[in-house]
């Protein structure tokens, strides 16, 4: 802080006015992105109900099967931000610290009362919001994924704030690819991943755009 | 939807970019920030200006709100509506701590009411206060609210879930309400 002023202070007058207004501007536009956040996070459903599922917030509750399901190179060799190993802190951070994040709204995917996979939404300031999602390897090929999607879809699309909504998959990753599209997801470009376990390898950026009928 | 309504003491008009000054100054107070479900703690006037920044005016009944000015004051309040996550319209209401025990959420909020069921066909708005503000429950029981039940809802000053009572007014009760204070008048 100090350094910044002092830096302003040799540039002269004109140029501190300047980077004081880009300082506002700035933080006007950080502030507006939190409160459209967390507008749409306040409008997603606590709740939500499919045929064989509830997604509902994490809880204290779910750290053991968490732990059970998410320490998985099967499951994280796909992910860009799923630990691994995946520890027992890793668990009670993302129930406590992630899933309260005013940027974050993940849901736990529960079956019969029992955690088996997680899917939310990330809102990343300047970025539209982006779907990320796991499920644990004894539920696969089952549907539940696509279920648990297509409902989350539709209860964003249903707020009537998610006019397009992003998901990032590895490129060789069939299986997500083809949740995505169940869920009415397009293919939007190839890009090179950022973050994590997908640092450097190809993705495919897809996204959905809210259907005009609701 | 550009409404100005007028009360005894109060001009209630539409926010502008202006008031952001007052808007931070009293909700940069954690005994009025800790009785509200959306409102962070600290609030800084980049808050309220980002608030203003993305105020329509022209959004509906249940989407719209009045900001509380006393002639000669500034804004000393809000009262508004929103939807909730069922997409129930509800009312919600915040005054300065400065303004408080004079009547001023009552009145403003009578107002706001009167105006909301004569804009929409709504047979009820809902309400509510978190367990510990007995004294906003007064405010509406005082115009005609009934309690409905209990929930949770997260306080983001506190950071924490808490304790909600729900509350309802029914449009016969408004409208029962008016003809008995309107015979009172008379009387």
């Amino acid at each position: 802080m100090k350094k910044l002023k002092a830096e302003a202070a040799l540039k002269g007058p004109v140029e501190t006015r300047r980077a004081g207004t880009d300082r506002s501007l700035r933080e006007l536009e950080a502030a507006t992105h939190r409160l459209v956040v967390r507008r749409l996070r306040d409008m997603l459903p606590g709740r939500i109900v499919t045929k064989r599922l509830i997604l509902r917030a994490p809880i204290r509750g779910d750290v053991p099967e968490l732990l059970r399901l998410a320490d998985n190179q099967a499951i994280a060799k796909w992910l860009a931000r799923l630990p691994s190993p995946y520890t027992r802190a890793d668990a009670v951070g993302f129930v406590e610290i992630l899933a309260q994040r005013p940027d974050e709204r993940p849901y736990a995917i529960t079956l019969g009362d029992r955690l088996i996979g997680v899917v939310g939404f990330s809102f990343a300031e300047g970025k539209v919001p982006e779907l990320g999602y796991w499920l644990g390897e004894p539920y696969w090929g089952k549907g539940y994924m696509t279920e648990a999607v297509k409902a989350l879809v539709e209860a964003a699309h249903k707020t009537g704030q998610f006019e397009i909504i992003h998901a990032q998959v590895l490129a060789d990753n069939q299986a997500s690819t083809q949740v995505l599209e169940k869920a009415g997801f397009k293919h939007r470009r190839k890009a090179k991943g950022e973050i994590g376990n997908s640092a450097g390898k190809p993705i495919n950026v897809l996204e959905l755009k809210r259907p005009r009928w609701m | 939807m550009d409404v100005t309504l007028e009360t005894k003491r109060l001009l209630l008009r539409q926010p502008r970019l202006g008031d952001a000054g007052r808007i931070a100054r009293f909700l940069n107070n954690f005994a009025v920030s800790g009785k509200l479900s959306r409102v962070p703690y600290p609030y800084r006037e980049v808050d309220a200006l980002a608030w203003l920044s993305l105020w329509r005016a022209n959004s509906s009944a249940a989407e719209t709100g009045f900001a509380l000015d006393l002639p000669g004051e500034g804004v000393i309040g809000h009262c508004g509506f929103h939807r909730d996550r069922d997409g129930s319209p509800v009312v919600g209401y915040w005054l300065a701590e400065p303004f408080w025990n004079r009547g001023f959420m009552s009145e403003a909020t009578a107002a706001v009411l009167d105006w909301y069921f004569a804009q929409t066909r709504a047979d009820a708005i809902h309400s509510g206060v978190f367990h510990f503000n007995k004294a906003s429950l007064a405010v509406q029981r005082k115009l005609g609210f009934t309690e409905i039940g209990v929930s949770t809802l997260h306080c983001l000053a506190r950071g924490e879930d808490l304790r909600h009572i729900d509350t309802r007014l029914t449009r016969a009760d408004w409208a029962a309400r008016a003809v008995h204070l309107a015979t009172r008048d008379v009387a």
